[in-house]
């Protein structure tokens, strides 16, 4: 007898929707954690969406999972970003109340259907050797005792060997005054896997009412503002605005003198940083001609005495922190609640994952989020639901869900990373994603209705409004071709840049009577603006499919093909991929050994079994 | 198993030297069928004698073990004097013995194609060295050694840089917000666009239109006058003509016009020798050059030879002895006919203009696989460049990405961190 199903350590972002995702297919999960009251707990910026990142937190929602609604229920500020740009491109992002959006998670996690929250550090793997390799068995706790479970998934964040840093101070931690999961790396060393070393940074708090914002450029909110999760039907929210303010050459200048006490410069932390989201002092060294970077004082809360300075994240000694502060306008006589630190933190190299978030040669361990070197809250909720629901259904023996990049950010993102073993942390971008178009924040209910559904992963109710809607789209499209104005169908008139889709209503009271919901009319207007390059990603949808699908026999000899490199082979033979997807995404083979497999399963096809067939290339 | 496969690689008929090179696992063993010489096992050259039929003859070979040889695998050349006759009696050891070596005949092009299976030249390499191989004007082989050295890599290269030059200032507008970029004006992006635009058109104005393709094999029984007809076809007298059945043991190719040719080839003997069958085997082989094959048929001794190319026309030779239509299996009596006499000269020019129109018809296109490549590359860069001013980021973005995936086709992949990493470069960005 099992203690549960399926045992998640952490609760952070992705650990809550890996949870929530098991507990809702009916799985009993158990979370440990070193603090049930950190569960959900922003430790940088506390705002969630974003470009790409948006499109995310709605395939998550799609998928019923929590980010989204805990948002919508914490959020205080609500902007959709690049309106000025195509629905593809279009993200939605919102300012949280830091402590909202924590209490919230806490609640609906210790009130979960299924889920059993379990205070303690999870310190080593427990793993029973079988004929095929070794198969997880639970994890061991700090004091001793042994949870148990078929599946176990890892999200521990920045946790697992943590190390804080700013300038010549240096501490174990997995977040300020939070102690760091140490003994689980030498775990997962001791079964073979291997680790590497991420680096990331915050900046350092300012008290609210130290701040002139006088000096400062006020951005607000967008009215009305729209809603995160599909599920919820409207924002009723008193919106606070961030400001602006920007560093000036005073700044740079106390910066430069100093930056070679940051510990990016010492050599003291290892680990890469991610490029996108630099130190203060890596911005002024690396872009010297530059005199000035922008600066967003966001609120962190309501009644949050904190401010987070977005864009000046810095390991900077907390002295010097203070001084370049007061050159900024309006922080003249700002006071520091917190002082900003670079944290550096163990990741398991992610060439050992497998598409189904499972690592390879441990069966049943499943990762998700930082842990698997990515950056950001959003892609730890995408890994994390990825991971929850393959994980519920590794423990009753069912097949992997595999997301394709066609479907989702959510499928690009954990394809990208069983390819490569990144660099620096993995954060998403619209241009990763081949498909764009089509993977817009508007449809990502649509795009993951069948997969929510089949899964039990959403209620009737939730899937019966996604029908609803992808109903009410399908007849407004019908209707706009067949319905005129000034001689043109209502489809041609909409292609034209400069005609969007209130003109319609306006025009053709037909249209008008269908009652589109604004993000109904949204998708409407995507979908033909967007027609002909729609069809044709379309096309290369299902090149990829049909490529991705194709079954590899277990039985076939990669030894005899001729021409695969040999480090393809080995790994080939390693790994014995199920389909030629699976094959393509195993790192060090090339594309010209997918097509060479591709040409011995086609000839098989012609002429008899595929292992014994001779290919010439 | 792998094959291991060999060809003649110096051109047809007699010359100083001729060259047979195999390629694969069973390269060494394949010679040691000839060599009385012990191989050696490290890349050498050496020199030794060669055994056929009981006779000795001095040659030299060139071992070049894989994975640092042309094709990847192991290749041994053997160099010969350069009699056909010798060439034919080496095939008839390699078709007699060789199956046990997995050792077949090259199919066209399969050496290069093996180099390029095993990443030892990309695609602009290779078709280099099919323009080098079949290139008819001198300027267009040369063009071939230019590519195969990579100088059309390095152009593609250059292409992609700018591509990604513009594809990255258009990203960098949709993947962050105008907050973080600053404005981006369009004039960043559509300037290396046009330039990309440029060097796609030059390379494409470079590249030779057509290749010989339109090639048809005479096939037919000895003696039924394929030779004849050739030069009546050419109006001259270039090929050797004897009443004696086989005397025609080379394939021979005879131009009609640029690009179309007809290949006269050995006949279908009733009893033929051994030398014979080694011909035809060779006929055969070569022959899967054409795309089409003639039936040459004289009425006084109908015989139709099995061949897997297609039909285009049957050829009733010797009109000028009898005009009657003779009999034809069923699956060729619906092809155009010709009846020809080179004694009078009916209808050869016919049988000329009809060649010449089928086989222009179905000429290939040269670096038919590249050009189509780069004609997309052109079309997803124009769509981009001829976008209206004020256009939405994300098409010029697809059609870019288009482009630049077509790109990827002819020597490597375009990876979006490529794209990622000019963008950071660029800009900087991060909050």
């Amino acid at each position: 007898m099992r203690d549960f199903d399926v045992v998640v350590v952490g609760g952070g972002h992705a650990g809550i929707e890996a949870a929530c995702a098991a507990a809702r297919m009916g799985r009993r999960t158990a979370m440990v954690v070193l603090d049930p009251a950190a569960i959900g707990r922003m430790s940088c910026n506390p705002a969630i969406g974003g470009l790409a990142k948006g499109q995310m937190v709605r395939e998550v929602d799609a998928l019923g999972g929590e980010m989204a609604l805990a948002t919508d229920a914490a959020g205080i500020q609500f902007r959709m970003l690049n309106t000025s740009k195509g629905p593809a491109v279009r993200s939605p992002r919102a300012q949280c109340d830091r402590e909202a959006y924590n209490r919230w998670m806490v609640l609906r996690l210790l009130s979960y259907p299924n889920l059993s929250v379990l205070t303690g550090e999870a310190v080593a793997l427990a793993c029973v050797g079988g004929p095929t390799g070794q198969r997880i068995d639970g994890v061991s706790l700090a004091d001793g005792t042994m949870v148990r479970a078929p599946a176990v998934v890892l999200t521990t964040g920045t946790f697992l060997g943590g190390r804080l840093f700013a300038g010549e101070w240096e501490q174990p931690g997995g977040r300020y005054d939070e102690r760091p999961a140490s003994r689980m790396s030498e775990s997962l060393r001791q079964h073979g896997l291997r680790l590497g070393r991420h680096k990331t940074g915050t900046p350092p708090r300012l008290r609210r009412d130290s701040i002139d914002y006088s000096v400062c450029a006020e951005q607000c909110g967008d009215d009305p503002p729209q809603p995160f999760s599909f599920r919820t039907r409207a924002l009723n929210v008193k919106q606070m605005s961030c400001w602006l303010t920007h560093t000036t050459t005073a700044t740079h200048k106390i910066i430069a003198a100093n930056a070679e006490r940051s510990p990016m410069f010492t050599g003291r932390i290892r680990g890469s940083g991610p490029r996108y989201c630099p130190s203060v002092e890596d911005k002024v060294v690396r872009f010297a001609d530059q005199d000035s970077h922008q600066v967003f004082l966001e609120p962190e809360g309501r009644n949050s005495l904190e401010v987070y300075p977005s864009g000046i994240s810095t390991s900077l000694p907390e002295a010097v922190q203070k001084e370049f502060l007061r050159t900024i306008p309006g922080l003249e006589q700002v006071e520091v609640l917190r002082p900003g630190y670079a944290v550096e933190y163990d990741y398991l190299c992610t060439d050992q994952l497998r598409a189904d978030l499972q690592v390879a040669g441990v069966a049943g361990l499943f990762s998700a989020g930082q842990i698997n070197g990515t950056s950001g809250y959003e892609e730890a909720a995408g890994q994390g639901i990825v991971a929850g629901i393959n994980a519920a259904r590794f423990a009753r023996g069912e097949s992997a869900i595999v997301i394709d990049r066609a479907t989702a950010y959510l499928g690009v993102m954990v394809d990208d990373l069983c390819r490569v073993n990144p660099s620096e942390p993995y954060r998403m971008f619209t241009s990763r994603a081949e498909f764009r178009l089509l993977l817009r924040s508007d449809n990502a209910d649509r795009r993951l209705a069948a997969l929510a559904e089949r899964l039990c992963l959403v209620t009737n109710e939730v899937a019966t409004a996604v029908q609803q809607k992808e109903s009410h789209i399908r007849a407004a499209l019908q209707m706009c071709e067949l319905r005129r104005h000034d001689g043109r169908t209502l489809t041609e008139w909409l292609r034209r840049p400069e005609v969007m889709i209130e003109q319609l209503l306006a025009w053709d009271e037909s249209f008008a009577q269908l009652q589109l919901t604004p993000p109904e009319l949204a998708e409407v207007e995507a979908e033909v603006k967007y027609a002909g390059y729609i069809a044709r990603q379309q096309m290369e949808v299902e090149r990829l499919r049909r490529m991705e699908d194709r079954r590899l026999p277990a039985s076939l000899d990669y030894a005899a093909i001729p021409g695969l490199s040999s480090e393809a082979r080995g790994r080939l033979l390693q790994r014995r991929p199920q389909s030629l997807g699976e094959a393509s995404r195993i790192p060090g083979v090339r594309p010209v050994d997918v097509q060479l497999i591709l040409v011995l399963l086609a000839r098989g096809e012609r002429s008899g079994p595929v292992a014994t067939v001779e290919v010439q290339p | 198993m792998r094959t291991t496969i060999y060809a003649v690689a110096s051109p047809p008929g007699a010359g100083a030297r001729s060259v047979i090179r195999v390629s694969g696992p069973q390269a060494r063993a394949a010679v040691a069928l000839l060599f009385a010489t012990p191989i050696p096992t490290v890349r050498s050259q050496f020199e030794g004698r060669l055994r056929v039929r009981g006779r000795e003859v001095a040659a030299l070979a060139l071992f070049m073990p894989g994975p640092h040889s042309y094709t990847g695998e192991d290749i041994v050349e053997l160099h010969v004097i350069g009699s056909p006759l010798l060439l034919l009696e080496i095939h008839a050891v390699f078709a007699a013995h060789g199956a046990a070596l997995r050792l077949v005949a090259a199919a066209p092009g399969e050496f290069t194609r093996r180099a390029y299976a095993n990443g030892r030249i990309d695609l602009a390499q290779a078709e280099g060295v099919l323009l080098m191989i079949h290139g008819e004007a001198e300027s267009a082989r040369r063009l071939g050694l230019q590519w195969l050295q990579g100088g059309l890599s390095e152009c593609v290269a250059r292409i992609r840089a700018q591509l990604q030059d513009a594809l990255s200032l258009v990203e960098a507008g949709l993947d962050f917000t105008d907050g973080e970029t600053g404005a981006v004006p369009e004039i960043l992006w559509r300037e290396p666009l046009a330039r990309a635009i440029a060097e796609v058109e030059v390379c494409l104005a470079a590249m030779p239109s057509t290749l010989p393709g339109g090639e048809v094999l005479l096939l037919g029984a000895a003696n039924a006058g394929k030779s004849s007809l050739c030069n009546a076809l050419v109006v001259c007298d270039a090929l050797l003509v004897d009443a004696v059945p086989g005397t025609t043991r080379d394939l021979v190719r005879v131009e009609l016009a640029a690009g179309v040719a007809v290949w006269d080839a050995p006949g279908d003997l009733a009893l033929p020798s051994e030398l014979d069958q080694a011909a035809l085997l060779l006929r055969d082989r070569l022959g899967s050059r054409a795309i089409a094959a003639a039936l040459v048929i004289d009425p006084a001794l109908p015989h139709v030879p099995n061949t897997t190319l297609p039909w285009l026309c049957v050829i009733q030779t010797k009109a000028d002895r009898s005009e009657e239509a003779c009999p034809l299996p069923v699956a060729l009596r619906a092809l155009p006919r010709f009846l020809v006499s080179v004694v009078t000269n009916a209808g050869i020019a016919e049988l000329r203009n009809f060649l010449v129109a089928r086989g222009s018809a179905r000429h290939r296109a040269a670096c038919a696989p590249l050009r189509e490549l780069l004609a997309n590359v052109l079309l997803g860069a124009k769509r981009a460049a001829d976008s209206p001013a004020g256009v939405a980021g994300e098409l010029v973005g697809a059609d870019l990405d288009t482009a630049l995936r077509e790109l990827g086709g002819i020597d490597g992949t375009h990876a979006p961190d490529d794209l990622l990493d000019r963008i950071f470069g660029r800009f900087c960005l991060g909050k």
